[in-house]
């Protein structure tokens, strides 16, 4: 057939087809029936990473790769049906082991006579895409933890390793920057996901008490000890056991620790023999373990035990580029949590918070939000909302009265005028907010309100 | 010793990701001694890292792999030959032979800095943000 003036000849477009197929951006290959590859384009080359000499003449599952070869072929799909399929979002893997999000589009090659003579696949990298999807939907968490931030990403990048190794691992890091939330990835993502996750807080009890917590005690070791009971060390066989507060255990324990990690035993209070413990041991510390060796409270040769794997989290304030993605994602949480509908944050209030050091943390960033959503049921947290000490024009000064108050807020001053209005008779103060004489009390040294030297009990109302 | 391979037909399955059958062969020396399948979960990564672990394999023998799974296998003392393409059978004969490693058993793109990988947990690794003790 002759092309009409204007119109390139078959002739030309076969001459040309290897520079058209190159001229694209998107990957394409076709295959004969035999499913080998016939052509491979300059963009597949990019995509796979595979020189067009090694991928021609290979089997096509052989270069491609990718997550629906075995189990849903999509050429093989349409030579059945002979149905294309159009922009079906797939992985493939690399020789670097990356998994490539890409979609892919299928059709079947025919010659003159209608016989199948192959087919053609074209493919799109949507890695850039489900960047920029991840970023508009700030889907940034890891194991539960949030955080975009170039610190952040770093130790989500190390935690699956660290996690599979089973070493011991040291958490450092600030009060309220998540250890606790770390520790449970480590154990989530480790084979002992399906054993016990066992806390002991070494802050938050006495020595003795903390000593038996972690090892047991056996019948008999001390008076009331009347039947066998086992430690946190013990409960955690063949999963993992989170030492929280390690820099605050008391020099005998830490002897105790330190044994534990060598010899992977226990010793039972008022026991005879020892016991065997496979727990894999995570250990948290806000102090800086180095500064507690170097002033002697912390033993060396535990140190270097505990030292095995070493996380440090950053605290919000080195990460300030990770607080609208918090922000958000607690908006989401109390939204769901209080059946409320706060459409977030403006941008006034945000940038308070994000101005703020936190010296409490993510924590302490949750409880900011938590207590703006006291009063509110809907609308945006404003500046307002936020505690008088984050807003300059108050100086942090305690003046609550020109914008909304918490319910904390509230119930002080509710305290305090019916004090006032009974003339700082405490039980009539009770009886008129209707709550217990003693509720009142507590709450009267909670909140800090002075009474005066003489109240209503000598001048009753 | 127990070595396993995903199988797609008579051929290596091309991604261990997404496979969905593992032969398990034993040997005792270069003598294959018993072989059985093993299904595959679907799903998230961790589900086929248990069920490799629950079936004792000691070397496993593959196609294409990502990186976490083959991170977390040989986190776990699994000795991993990624990246390997065609017939199960001759895969099987090449790991006897040492020949493994010949180009006609890997993956176009893969000859480049090729790897056998050691079984092992990592023990010390380095951190983001890590200080040396």
């Amino acid at each position: 057939m002759t092309p009409a003036p204007g119109e390139l000849s078959a002739e030309f477009l076969e001459e040309h087809a290897a520079t058209i197929l190159d001229s694209t951006a998107d990957g394409i290959f076709t295959v004969d029936p035999r499913w080998k590859i016939t052509s491979f384009n300059h963009a597949a080359e990019r995509i796979t990473g595979i020189p067009r000499d090694e991928a021609l003449g290979r089997t096509c599952c052989d270069v491609f790769r990718a997550s629906i070869c075995e189990a849903d072929c999509a050429l093989r799909r349409t030579i059945d049906t002979g149905e294309p399929v159009v922009g079906k979002a797939v992985y493939i893997v690399d020789a670097q082991g990356r998994r490539i999000p890409i979609s892919i589009s299928t059709a079947v090659l025919r010659d003159e006579q209608g016989r199948f003579r192959g087919g053609v696949e074209t493919f799109r990298d949507l890695t850039l895409i489900q960047e920029l999807r991840k970023e508009l939907s700030g889907q940034y968490s890891f194991a539960d933890i949030i955080g975009k931030s170039h610190r952040m990403q770093d130790l989500f990048a190390v935690l699956p390793q660290i996690a599979v190794s089973g070493s011991t691992t040291l958490i450092e890091g600030e009060t309220g920057t998540g250890k606790e939330l770390f520790a449970r990835a480590v154990h989530s993502l480790s084979s002992r996901r399906s054993g016990p996750f066992v806390v002991a807080n070494c802050a938050a009890l006495p020595e003795t008490l903390l000593e038996s917590e972690l090892f047991g005690f056996k019948r008999g070791a001390f008076t009331g000890a009347h039947k066998d009971k086992p430690g946190r060390f013990a409960l955690a066989r063949g999963g993992t056991i989170f030492l929280d507060e390690v820099g605050d255990m008391a020099p005998a324990l830490q002897v105790r620790l330190l044994r534990v990690l060598q010899e992977k035993t226990i010793e039972p209070l008022g026991g005879t023999g020892v016991e065997e413990t496979d727990a894999r041991v995570v250990l948290a510390t806000n102090r800086s373990l180095e500064d507690l060796v170097a002033r002697g409270e912390f033993r060396e040769d535990l140190f270097y035990r505990v030292n095995v794997v070493r996380l440090e989290l950053p605290p919000l304030r080195e990460r300030r580029e990770d607080i609208p993605l918090l922000v958000e994602h607690f908006v989401d949480r109390f939204n769901r949590l209080q059946e409320k509908d706060v459409g977030g944050i403006s941008p006034e209030a945000m940038a308070l918070l994000v101005g703020h050091d936190f010296p409490g943390n993510v924590r302490e960033l949750e409880n900011l939000v938590e207590r703006a959503f006291v009063l509110k049921r809907g609308g945006v947290i404003e500046p307002a909302d936020l505690p008088p000490a984050l807003r300059p024009e108050e100086g942090g000064g305690e003046d609550v009265a020109s914008g909304p108050l918490s319910l904390r807020d509230l119930e002080r001053q509710a305290i305090v005028a019916a004090l006032e209005r009974n003339r700082w008779h405490r039980l009539a103060a009770a009886e008129e907010l209707g709550i217990h004489k003693t509720t009142l009390f507590r709450k009267i040294a909670a909140y800090g309100i002075e009474l005066p030297s003489t109240d209503g009990r000598s001048h009753p109302r | 010793m127990r070595v396993a391979i995903p199988v797609w037909g008579s051929r290596v399955s091309p991604v261990f990701d997404a496979a969905g059958l593992l032969l398990v062969v034993d040997y005792a020396g270069d003598r294959e001694v018993k072989r059985h399948l093993v299904e595959l979960p679907t799903g998230p990564l961790s589900g086929l890292v248990n069920t490799v672990l629950a079936s004792r394999t000691e070397e496993l023998l593959c196609g294409a792999i990502s990186r976490p799974l083959l991170d977390m296998l040989q986190g776990e003392g699994i000795s991993v030959t990624p990246f390997l393409a065609g017939e199960v059978e001759c895969l099987l004969e090449a790991r006897l032979g040492g020949r493994l490693a010949d180009p006609c058993y890997l993956m176009p793109g893969c000859c480049r800095g090729r790897r056998h990988r050691q079984r092992g947990r990592g023990g010390h690794h380095r951190t983001a943000g890590r200080k040396e003790p």
